[in-house]
């Protein structure tokens, strides 16, 4: 273990991440906080600290949690894969625009590869050099898939437009 | 959180891989970022990883890893390997300079076949002396010289083998009559009656003036 990870630096870590890893790995198994414990474990057991810890601990947590899917469905064949996206959200605002239910079931329609650069985009708060390490693609693919994933959430919970003007074209 | 522009990708003229599903024309920057404050409202839910079990765990693999990480961290610079190296390339340094050396020291070897006449002495059997030719009415009769005691000082030569060679070499005409030795005869016995007849008869006053040669010849008329 790496003398710089010291309890203290793990705790924060995990008060940092830890929701956001869970609901990173949410969408791919049903059981993402044994996913991000799997994935701190690991981190402890590096002699030396990766370069950047947040992208890497997506990283494991993703594969960790595509690894896990992969058995789950090989257990159970024909049923459905309960990876989803349940309502993981707290609001503090009362009367928010979209419900987080509708939020879960329009992330959970979204591609894949869509979905997870939005989560960790919005909610991971990686910037898009950490989150192409994270899915294995470059940063201008990741950016097209942000604003892409964006444009077809939008449609999806049919917001309003942002511009209150008669230029507004919708 | 939403608000996270300051990272954004400068460059983006990639072109997108073949099966990533985008849409046809991007965001509008005001939607993007009302989309972006409309998701940031929402926080993901306090994980439910119990923090204390998580703690033990990794105390549990601290206690396993760092035995392992000592000796890594030894074995992370060996000093063989690079010693190793070393040595290899000295050993391979010294056989090329040797092999340079070696090379240059000894010119290679050509092999030329050539085709030359070779000039052999070859020995022949001597001739025999000449005889004076014989007329057409004579007849040469060599008669070997009877030896004294009948104790012969040094082997006789084959008589087939000196015939043949002499028959080779200086044709038939040149050969010596010889009497054939019967077995149990001497050496001057007629084999014959005429032959003892020949012996006897007409060259009996001759014989006298024949004994210092070496052979008898006897001048035979013919008839």
């Amino acid at each position: 273990m790496s003398p710089l990870l010291t309890p203290e630096a793990l705790s924060r870590l995990l008060d940092e991440h830890g929701g956001a890893l869970v609901l990173f790995a949410a969408q791919w198994t049903d059981s993402p906080d044994d996913c991000v414990q799997e994935a701190f474990i690991e981190l402890t057991r590096q002699i030396e600290l990766p370069r950047c810890i947040t992208a890497w601990l997506y990283r494991v947590a993703r594969n960790k949690a595509i690894s896990m899917s992969r058995s789950a469905w090989r257990r159970r064949r024909h049923e459905t894969l309960a990876g989803t996206l349940v309502p993981a959200w707290t609001c503090e605002e009362d009367r928010p625009p979209v419900e987080k239910e509708e939020l879960a079931a329009a992330l959970q329609s979204l591609d894949e590869g869509l979905r997870e650069v939005i989560v960790a985009r919005i909610w991971g708060g990686l910037n898009f050099e950490q989150i192409s390490e994270v899915v294995g693609a470059s940063i201008s693919t990741a950016h097209r898939r942000y604003e892409a994933g964006l444009k077809a959430l939008r449609e999806r919970l049919k917001l309003p437009c942002p511009i209150k003007t008669a230029t507004c074209p919708k | 959180m939403s608000d996270q522009n300051g990272d954004m990708p400068e460059v983006n003229d990639d072109p997108p891989a073949e099966n990533e599903p985008l849409s046809a024309c991007p965001i509008d920057p005001e939607e993007r970022l009302d989309t972006e404050r409309v998701l940031g409202l929402f926080a993901p839910r306090t994980p439910r990883l119990k923090r204390e079990r998580l703690l033990a765990l990794v105390q549990g693999v601290r206690r396993e890893v760092e035995p392992r990480t000592g000796s890594a961290v030894r074995f992370r610079t060996p000093w063989y390997w690079p010693a190793a190296t070393a040595a290899m390339t000295v050993a391979s340094l010294s056989l090329a300079v040797l092999l340079v050396v070696r090379a240059n020291a000894e010119p290679p070897v050509r092999v030329e076949y050539r085709e030359r006449i070779v000039y052999k002495s070859v020995s022949f059997p001597t001739p025999i002396a000449a005889q004076p030719a014989p007329e057409k009415n004579e007849a040469v009769v060599t008669v070997p010289q009877p030896e004294a005691g009948g104790v012969r000082s040094s082997p006789r030569p084959n008589p087939y083998l000196r015939n043949r060679s002499v028959a080779l070499s200086q044709g038939v005409d040149s050969l010596e009559f010889s009497q054939p030795i019967r077995q149990g005869s001497t050496l001057n016995t007629p084999a014959t009656r005429s032959e003892l007849m020949r012996q006897l008869g007409p060259t009996k006053g001759l014989n006298k003036s024949m004994q210092t040669s070496m052979t008898k010849s006897w001048i035979w008329p013919s008839w």
